[in-house]
């Protein structure tokens, strides 16, 4: 096998499932599938040119523009919410827990679709893809310092929309909220 | 610190908390190829399928090629080229570029399944995409396939066809075309289900649409608000505003 093409298998396995992922967020299940072929199309077209040793933001941008188009078509289409449905929940541990976990993450992913389309996209890839404020700054195309003080404001106004009772869980000065992901991630 | 509670709050809210489990769980693991279109572990069963199908795949490739065969004598005689039926997905790819460049809809349709998925700027439907074509007479574009390639890696039926454009506006500017750009097909069945337009516009942008568009708002800013639906970005195709492109675009011409 050529050298180029051991690497981009090896890219396309290794980030295959956080495209994915991050088409699905966006996107819902079923088109978040060809929207990732779609990446990973401009990928291999542009692989002799790419940055092979940090592939993620890249390929998160290029997702970017692939989603942005998408939801304009699925939009004219009017199929989103039916899409956006789609995504799978993952069970925890207590049926209880989960109602409650569930019924608090729609508040909050309600919360984050009343922000700017600019506000989301900073939040999820801090949030969701789990950038760093240099790797956000990488996607979305600006300066380090410009994604930091973006995603403070765009923080700052997801706060300001967040239900109080979620608020005053985040205000307490004992946090109730464990600082690892619960889903283990 | 509170809005790294915010953000722990949003990430608890994540719709797909475990990438690899989704991946796992929509089966797409199984699918990974390792090279040149060999799927690792998934590629068994997809042969399988393949073998399995044959024969029904056989039946429907000959109805396929019969039906392909009748659309191509029914309509070589509007064919400008006298051009064949593609040969393969390749050219198949070549072809759908040729008829863009020669603003062909009936071709360009016949080219697409009813329920095509197309990402190609502000074009997203069918509709769309036969009111671009008349757009793109109307300002002069041309749209010049380089090659189509099969994309092995990821899934089956994906295509890459490279191609250069240029349009009216950027010839009288006395620009080259421009290159970088390219469509994203799946191919299947000798149709086209999903295009994906990935249009390298950097240079095209300062170079020319800005050039022109700032030309109309100067020359004829009355005509604005009727030649563009979406601020100054998606032209409008209604046929009054086809009407103001091209006497926009030929004057245009005349004044570089």
């Amino acid at each position: 096998m050529h050298p180029a093409d051991e690497q981009f298998s090896e890219i396309y396995r290794s980030t295959y499932p956080a495209v994915l992922a991050y088409c699905a967020r966006r996107l819902g299940r079923l088109d978040a599938e060809d929207a990732t072929m779609d990446v990973f199309a401009v990928l291999w077209r542009r692989f002799p040119s790419f940055d092979r040793d940090h592939p993620l933001p890249w390929l998160y941008r290029v997702a970017h523009g692939v989603v942005r188009n998408r939801q304009r078509t699925v939009r004219r289409k009017r199929a989103l919410g039916l899409r956006l449905a789609s995504v799978p929940s993952y069970p925890v541990e207590s049926p209880d827990a989960v109602v409650v976990q569930r019924e608090r993450d729609r508040t909050v992913r309600k919360a984050l679709m009343g922000l700017s389309t600019r506000d989301q996209e900073i939040l999820r890839l801090a949030a969701w893809e789990g950038l760093k404020v240099r790797e956000i700054a990488a996607v979305v195309g600006c300066s380090e310092a410009a994604a930091e003080q973006r995603l403070r404001r765009a923080t700052k106004r997801l706060g300001r929309v967040l239900p109080s009772s979620i608020r005053l869980a985040i205000e307490a000065p004992t946090p109730i909220r464990p600082t690892e992901n619960p889903h283990g991630i | 610190m509170e809005s790294d509670a915010i953000i722990a709050v949003l990430a608890e809210a994540d719709p797909v908390p475990n990438p690899e489990r989704f991946a796992a769980m929509l089966d797409i693991q199984g699918r990974a190829p390792t090279a040149h279109g060999e799927p690792a572990g998934g590629g068994r069963v997809i042969g399988a399928d393949r073998e399995g199908d044959s024969r029904a795949r056989l039946v429907a490739m000959l109805a396929g090629v019969a039906i392909v065969v009748l659309v191509v004598l029914g309509s070589v005689a509007l064919r400008a080229d006298g051009g064949s039926a593609p040969a393969s997905p390749e050219d198949l790819g070549m072809a759908f570029i040729d008829a863009r460049d020669t603003w062909d809809v009936d071709r360009s349709m016949e080219m697409m399944t009813r329920d095509v998925f197309i990402s190609d700027g502000w074009i997203g439907t069918r509709g769309e995409y036969a009111q671009a074509l008349a757009w793109y007479e109307a300002t002069g574009w041309r749209f010049h396939g380089e090659r189509c390639q099969e994309q092995t890696y990821t899934t089956e039926n994906l295509y890459v066809c490279d191609y250069t454009f240029d349009n009216a506006w950027s010839r009288a500017i006395g620009l080259e075309s421009f290159g970088g750009s390219f469509f994203t097909l799946k191919i299947e069945d000798d149709q086209i289900s999903s295009v994906l337009n990935w249009y390298v516009y950097n240079d095209f942008g300062p170079l020319v649409w800005d050039v022109f568009t700032a030309w109309v708002a100067e020359v004829h800013p009355e005509g604005v608000a009727i030649i563009f639906s979406e601020g100054m970005d998606v032209p409008a195709t209604t046929p009054d505003a086809l009407d103001l492109w091209r006497q926009y675009t030929d004057e245009f011409v005349d004044s570089r």
